[in-house]
């Protein structure tokens, strides 16, 4: 992957203050859980 | 509209071009002027990205289509927040460190020159015809609905938003974007609230859902399967929305200059990673409430005479000709079904769209994007009619200002300023951008005034306009990105193959337009591929 080694240095640097791993899983759950709720709202209203 | 109305919609308009005007402040530079001098914060970048994306026809025709096709439309938004994931960790490190302007001067880095112009003139040319559709489509249906000229609407609808465009740049386009799209949730959601309390009394918000979930309104997953297979000619269901969506997502906020140049606006790469996470946690939940007023309308008709067809101005000139008498008839058998025979309404009413179709050749007579608004009209109180009018208005504008602002960003630093004057001073270049950014609201206002008839659901026709371009746009940017051994040349032929593959696929109607973007992705990575043995290598690849 062509990410430079300065990127990769602002991103070590970012993290610092910012978890943005986790920040990616929690919006990556968050849809999960939305379209796990929007197939029981498709299911019940059926 | 009563005069309450009026008053209501001049003040909304004439107040966010004097907010637009008062907030034009902008450096008068090119940094200034396209990028606020790069100093937003995370949630400007939201709301601008959020009023970039949500155009007049995404509130006009959402709450339609789940009226007529149910709220499956939500699945098209599901790849988006995957995409916000993968552009946060890809494309804003390397577009904050090189200090773009455009997303295109990065491919110029990475490739040459000739691959940066291609790109750049792709995006600008389906970016500006698109912007025309954009205000094109609800200018159609508001001079249709209230009888306005539809040359006129189509200047208000494009050209007021021109005035502070023009004089303030990116910083005036984010700070009215933010304004307008507070109003804009605000008159959704008096909207929402009046669907609800104007049906009979003991019918609740609950009971509206159930009885639209009765009548197959609640489709909110679907799985695209059928008895015979996958059906990859279904438009929405849950893989051409994840897969299909994100990316389209992916192209859109990562390649598409009117998306980069908003979150380029930010303070830093962390504002700039917020503002587009964000938006990938609001985006899906946004808009699967306006859907969910579609279905609420859908239900309030159940109990309320809804008319045959929406479009009353349509069924007017079909009745001026031989069809007449037809048409009387059907309205007849219409009128007598009982409310909840919807099976009876809906044989009715495409028997209706047939007569209406051999009446008025060559026209649309799909009266999806018209349902919303002929409720507002029909039984909103005075004063929030006005106010609805001036939601669309303002969602048009918000999307136009954005796009006018990104296209002379990219007609200044992609064109001018390489092909024609290359030094200029900032006061010249300050002076260009705002020429062009002039000049690119007129042409997209003829567009409107040009673009005749455009086939099925306006908000698909401008995505379909989209993902013919944009697969083949994401697949440059992504061997930009991810595979360094294809060089310039082999790109350049490859990018054009794949486009012609892509219009002849759409052509041959044979899969839903939102598989395009993956095909047109992967077709120019692959034929790159191949290509890169026999195509002279000149470049060196600069990372």
């Amino acid at each position: 992957m062509q990410i430079s080694k300065q990127d990769k240095e602002q991103n070590a640097l970012e993290k610092k203050d910012t978890n943005w791993n986790l920040f990616y899983l929690v919006v990556f759950l968050f849809l999960v859980l939305q379209i796990i709720f929007y197939y029981f709202i498709t299911k019940h209203f059926q | 509209m009563s005069y309450q109305d009026w008053v209501v919609l001049i003040i909304t308009l004439t107040g966010i071009i004097i907010y637009g005007v008062y907030k034009s402040k902008a450096t008068k530079n090119l940094d200034g002027y396209f990028l606020s001098n790069r100093d937003m914060p995370w949630y400007l970048v939201l709301l601008s990205i959020m009023g970039t994306q949500a155009s007049a026809i995404t509130f006009i025709s959402a709450p339609g289509q789940a009226y007529t096709d149910g709220m499956r439309f939500v699945q098209y938004y599901f790849g988006l927040p995957l995409a916000m994931i993968v552009i946060c960790i890809v494309f804003v490190p390397v577009f904050n460190r090189l200090k773009v302007y455009t997303a295109y001067e990065f491919l110029e880095n990475r490739f040459d020159l000739k691959t940066r112009t291609l790109t750049s003139f792709l995006f600008q040319v389906s970016r500006g015809l698109s912007t025309g559709i954009s205000i094109y489509a609800p200018s159609l249906i508001l001079s249709s609905l209230l009888g306005w000229n539809i040359y006129y609407t189509n200047i208000i609808m494009g050209g007021m938003l021109i005035i502070y465009t023009v004089t303030g740049g990116a910083r005036a386009v984010a700070h009215t974007q933010k304004l307008q799209l507070v109003i804009v949730f605000i008159g959704m959601a008096i909207a929402g609230y009046l669907v609800v309390h104007l049906m009979p009394s003991g019918v609740g918000f609950m009971d509206a859902l159930h009885l639209g979930g009765k009548n197959g309104k609640m489709n909110i997953i679907t799985s695209g399967r059928t008895p015979e297979g996958f059906d990859w000619k279904d438009k929405y269901n849950i893989w051409s929305g994840v897969i299909g969506g994100f990316f389209l997502a992916l192209s859109y906020f990562g390649t598409d200059q009117s998306q980069v140049g908003r979150y380029l606006t930010a303070q830093n790469n962390k504002q700039s990673k917020l503002g587009l996470l964000m938006n990938g946690i609001v985006k899906v939940p946004m808009q699967f409430l306006i859907l969910m007023l579609g279905v609420l309308v859908f239900s309030f008709y159940q109990y309320n005479k809804a008319p045959i067809h929406f479009n009353e101005t349509q069924v007017e000139r079909a009745k001026e000709t031989s069809y007449k008498n037809q048409l009387n008839q059907l309205e007849s058998e219409y009128a007598s079904l009982a409310p909840g025979d919807n099976d009876g309404k809906s044989k009715i009413k495409n028997e209706y769209s047939g007569v209406l179709s051999q009446s008025l050749p060559g026209e649309d007579v799909n009266d999806t994007n018209y349902i919303f608004l002929r409720f507002v009209i029909d039984y909103l109180p005075k004063g929030l009619v006005g106010l609805l009018i001036a939601v669309i208005f303002l969602a048009a504008w918000g999307s136009i200002a954005a796009a006018l602002n990104s296209l002379a960003s990219c007609t200044v630093v992609d064109i001018h300023k390489k092909y024609f004057k290359k030094e200029l001073s900032e006061k010249e270049d300050y002076r260009i951008s705002k020429f062009y950014t002039f000049g690119w609201g007129i042409f997209c206002i003829l567009v409107a005034e040009f673009a005749s008839n455009l086939g099925n659901s306006l908000i698909e026709t401008v995505n379909i306009l989209g993902s013919l371009f944009y697969g083949v746009i994401l697949g440059i940017f992504l061997i930009a990105f991810w595979f360094k051994q294809i060089r310039a040349n082999a790109l350049f032929v490859s990018a054009i193959i794949s486009e012609i593959f892509i219009i002849i696929i759409y052509n041959a109607n044979v899969i839903s337009f939102l598989w395009l973007n993956v095909i047109g992705a992967i077709l120019v990575i692959v034929i790159g591929y191949l290509l890169q043995p026999f195509v002279k290598t000149e470049k060196k690849i600069v990372s």
